[in-house]
């Protein structure tokens, strides 16, 4: 099976703090981690190749730096790598993102496509089905448990709010991946220490056939008026009580 | 950059698999096999061998890298992968046969198999020399008898390098050593021995009685078992030195992180000056033994004699692992000594390395002797 | 006419609330301009009497129906197409959708299509005239829930976006016309999917976005969850939990409350033991009224917490569950 694992960098936004005198986010010093819902996919798609035999190929498409998540991926047994990177893709929205990306796609061979169901710091959850519209490809988003490959179908179980559906789909498809689908193997260490020797493919604009007016900021159908944290307003100062009158009170607003 | 992953990829395996079970394998002496399965997985278990027998093909640095992150979070842990590594692989890589690395190397570098090492007995402490246990040549095997005590990882090692006197005549000349498999008949191992520390590695007597030991088991040859044993244990040292050194940082991180949350007298313990002070001398030490172990691991990757700087390594972090325990114990107060703080393990795990694989006292006479002698 | 549409999502028993949320809040944000006339789209099975006017109550315009027994399932290649098609016959300025399950996995297909924006899971909606066009100002929360952003799309129509379920109330509207109009369902090619199966969720049916009062457990807490469990039962509340529980696995995602759970509003809002991360704040700082008891005097729930108490939440517990006693 060839499984393509679209994956991105994103700032570890479990310590990212604001910082209460300027009120902007603190940045500075936030580690970057591959965004959970892909780490789970590319797992997922380990587990794929152990059991079908095949190959792993993970795209993201972000700055050169982007380079060290490669590696370490690499380092958790994927086959192959590439980084889309360009001055020309920055500023670009979801709809310019896949745009990208399914450039890229549509030169490689692929059965199926598996990207995380959100990233950490979009918290869109479109570049997965914008892409999946671009290849033509069909798609299960939030898929909750990936069951078998059979007969160039892929069996998967989605949990939707209320129910969960059982899906059959046609290869070639597109899948989106949930963290809380498995724990993600850690990296090997000796496959760590080979890591140079991994060759990593660079793509930049002039690698794609792409209309230079469907990307970046320009090429973007959103963009964005203003960003802004929240003020915090202070409604009461905290007063210290014993556990029993806050026992009392609590259970005074309630009745 | 490979390096720094590789750290990396040390550091988040024990994160995951060893620090959350380090309380526990020491309360209730547990030997973690699963973890021993895993650190199989993650390609730990022949760092500084060949790739022609499965190892990492890697550097002592690197090996002594990753017992001393295990160490920092488990003591059990780390000395599991240093005996394993350095007494029962290492002593194959350097002085076995092709068919000896191609039938047991390969599979301890993979993990498949966990090595021990049997030198100690009842009567042969540091005085290695005064080997009981004998290996009688019978034509196409040798029968091997004796006891020996004090084992890491007996009961759940696959091969162990076992010495025997093969002539008695010869004195240290006459002492040969060999590769024993775990199901050799006439083998046997006594129960765990209970200890004050690194509850969780298995540490128990070896009983051979009659067992027939085939002819291309001789590790080496017959004869060279004090050298193979002296050489193997001067390796062994930079991996206990890099245990005693990441069970001294260990506990300095969580002494750090205390002394910044505790207050007293209205102020956190870090702004008192003693505390200061402290801080500054186990820092200092801890540098001090990083560039021993460096420097000891660097003399064996590059092919230079490493006796004395493997013995100053050894004798050094082992000295201010306990030290520098003992204070971490007190800048805690009360808490360093309650188990669930986990800091008071650390503490009694630490003496251990100032007495296996060559006491201190040994490690002096070591390294006086090559400084007199010169 | 400026006109915006919204999606009616269909749910097991009837319509999905956020189909009128957004109705009726669209109708309130429009109701200062002039010539806006918002439509309804349900694509499903079929729609009761009784949803059909509820969607009249709220001021709706025009009522689409597009019904068939092979929609009564959600199925991307259907309900994209099917959308697809009544957009270039029916073109709007705007389209608007909860942020579902099923609004997350169709509208990036549509906009990827249609070459358009879309704006995902907006919390804020703000229309107003620009140059005679109809301008949608969606205003979404990123990074966690840490920062807001304000997405404009101005080249392309319909501007898109999906909404967060339960953030808007629904309410009524006076109504103008209202017309009910049945699409018969567009031509096909048989989806790519196949449903094999369908199973309830056997979580608990825990219905946090319907209760007048929560109870909320955060790490501080979680040793005491089933005996908060005890406490919510005898008082009739429902109990909600933070991130670090569910994800310790102490209750089910069903009773999350936060960015990656759910946002609800309750009369009040009790979090014990939580610290108040952006996070968590996300999902229900809208509350009427807010109380915290954490041991922490810094942590951040307190910020927006209109009583603030700081001592043990266990402690708290144990006397709360120690005066039900008393009064039983």
């Amino acid at each position: 099976m060839n499984i393509l694992v679209l994956v991105k960098q994103v700032p570890d936004i479990s310590i990212i703090k604001i910082d209460p005198v300027t009120n902007t986010l603190v940045r500075a010093g936030v580690p970057s981690i591959v965004n959970p819902d892909d780490l789970a996919g590319v797992e997922e798609a380990l587990q794929l190749k152990a059991r079908y035999g095949g190959k792993v190929t993970v795209l993201t498409m972000g700055p050169q730096q982007a380079q060290n998540m490669l590696y370490s991926l690499y380092a958790r047994g994927v086959d192959d790598a590439y980084l889309l990177t360009d001055r020309k893709f920055a500023g670009s929205d979801t709809w310019a993102t896949s745009n990208i990306l399914s450039s890229m796609i549509k030169t490689l061979p692929y059965d199926l496509i598996i990207a995380g169901y959100q990233a950490i710091d979009g918290d869109t959850a479109q570049v997965g089905p914008q892409i999946a519209e671009f290849l033509n490809l069909a798609q299960v988003t939030h898929v909750s448990k990936i069951i078998e490959v059979k007969d160039q179908k892929l069996i998967v179980e989605k949990k939707y709010e209320d129910d969960t559906h059982l899906l059959s789909v046609k290869l070639p498809c597109l899948i989106t991946t949930l963290k809380s689908m498995n724990t993600a193997r850690l990296m090997r260490a000796d496959l760590a220490m080979d890591i140079e020797e991994k060759p990593i493919h660079m793509i930049s604009l002039n690698d794609l056939e792409i209309n230079e007016t469907e990307i970046g900021l320009k090429g973007s159908p959103t963009r964005v008026k203003k960003t802004y944290t929240k003020e915090v307003i202070k409604r009461s100062s905290p007063i210290e009580i014993t556990p029993k009158e806050a026992a009392m009170r609590i259970l005074s607003l309630v009745k | 950059m490979s390096y720094q992953l590789y750290l990396e990829a040390v550091n988040d395996f024990t994160n995951r698999f060893v620090k959350p079970l380090a309380h526990q394998v020491d309360e209730e002496e547990i030997f973690p096999s699963d973890t021993v399965k895993e650190m199989a997985l993650h390609g730990l278990m022949g760092i500084p061998f060949s790739k022609d027998y499965n190892g990492m093909g890697s550097t002592t640095k690197a090996y002594v890298d990753a017992v001393r992150i295990l160490s920092q979070s488990c003591a059990t842990t780390g000395v599991i992968l240093s005996a394993h590594t350095s007494l029962a692989s290492s002593p194959i890589d350097t002085f076995g046969t092709e068919e000896q690395k191609k039938k047991y190397l390969s599979k301890l570098c993979t993990g498949e198999y966990l090595g021990a090492f049997g030198l100690t007995e009842a009567g042969a402490g540091t005085d290695a020399s005064m080997q009981t246990t004998k290996a009688i040549d019978k034509g196409d095997y040798f029968l091997l008898t004796g006891n020996k005590i004090f084992i890491t990882n007996a009961g759940y090692a696959d091969v162990y390098i076992i010495f025997a006197m093969t002539d008695a005549s010869k004195g240290i000349k006459g002492i040969s050593a060999f590769i024993i498999e775990k199901d050799f008949a006439g083998f046997t191992v006594g129960p765990k021995e209970k200890k004050l520390g690194i509850r969780g590695s298995s540490t128990c007597e070896l009983i051979f009685r009659d067992v027939k030991v085939p002819k291309e088991n001789l590790l080496g040859e017959v004869g060279m078992g004090f050298k193979i044993a002296m050489q193997t244990l001067d390796g062994g040292r930079i991996g206990i030195a890099a245990q005693a050194l990441g069970i001294a940082e260990g506990a300095f991180e969580r002494a750090l992180i205390y002394i910044k949350k505790r207050k007293q007298f209205n102020k956190r313990i870090a702004d008192f000056q003693n505390t200061q002070f402290a801080i500054a001398d186990m820092k200092t030490k801890l540098e001090a033994g990083r560039l021993l172990l460096g420097q000891a691991a660097s003399d064996k990757d590059q092919g230079r004699p490493y006796t004395v700087s493997a013995a100053m390594a050894k004798l050094y972090n082992s000295k201010i692992a306990v030290e520098i325990t003992d204070q971490c114990i007190q800048l805690l107060g009360g808490y360093g000594y309650i188990r669930d703080y986990e800091i008071e393990r650390y503490y009694r795990d630490a003496k251990i390395t100032e007495i296996y694989e060559g006491t201190s006292e040994v490690q002096k006479m070591v390294i006086a002797g090559k400084v007199i002698n010169a | 006419m400026h006109k915006i549409l919204i999606f009616l999502e269909n749910k097991s028993e009837g319509l999905h609330p956020v189909g009128l949320e957004l109705l009726s809040e669209v109708m309130t944000q429009t109701a200062s301009l002039n010539d806006v006339e918002v439509d309804a789209l349900y694509i499903g099975e079929k729609l009761s009497e009784d949803d059909i006017h509820q969607v009249k109550n709220i001021g709706t315009s025009n009522l689409f129906m597009i019904c068939d027994s092979s929609l009564k399932y959600y199925d991307t290649h259907y309900y994209t197409n099917q959308v697809i098609q009544f957009l270039k016959e029916h073109p709007y300025d705007a389209f608007l959708i909860g942020s579902t399950l099923i609004g997350r996995d169709f509208a990036p297909r549509v906009s990827a299509r249609l070459h358009t924006g879309l704006t995902a899971d907006a919390t804020i909606l703000a229309f107003s005239m620009n140059e005679g066009s109809l301008l949608l100002e969606a205003t979404r929360p990123a990074l966690g829930g840490n920062i807001f952003a304000t997405i404009l799309c101005t080249q392309f129509k319909p501007q898109m976006a999906t909404v967060r379920p339960g953030v808007f109330s629904i309410c009524s509207h006076p109504s103008k016309a209202f017309n009910v109009t049945p699409i018969n369902m567009y031509k096909q090619t048989l989806s790519p999917v196949e449903i094999l199966s369908i199973q309830p969720n056997e979580n608990e049916k825990v219905e946090l976005d319907k209760a007048p009062f929560v109870i909320a457990a955060g790490r501080g807490v979680q040793t005491k969850f089933n005996d908060l469990l005890n406490i919510a039962e005898n008082l009739h509340v429902e109990v909600a939990a933070s991130r670090a529980v569910v994800d310790a696995r102490i209750t089910s995602k069903s009773r999350l409350v936060g960015q990656t759970g759910q946002t609800i509003r309750p009369k009040g809002y009790i979090a014990l033991g939580i610290s108040g991360a952006v996070q968590h704040l996300a999902g229900m700082d809208q509350s009427e009224l807010v109380v915290a008891v954490n041991n922490d005097p810094q942590a951040p729930i307190f910020n927006i917490a209109h009583m603030s108490f700081i001592c043990d939440a266990n402690k708290v517990i144990d006397e709360i569950l120690a005066l039900q006693k008393e009064q039983a």
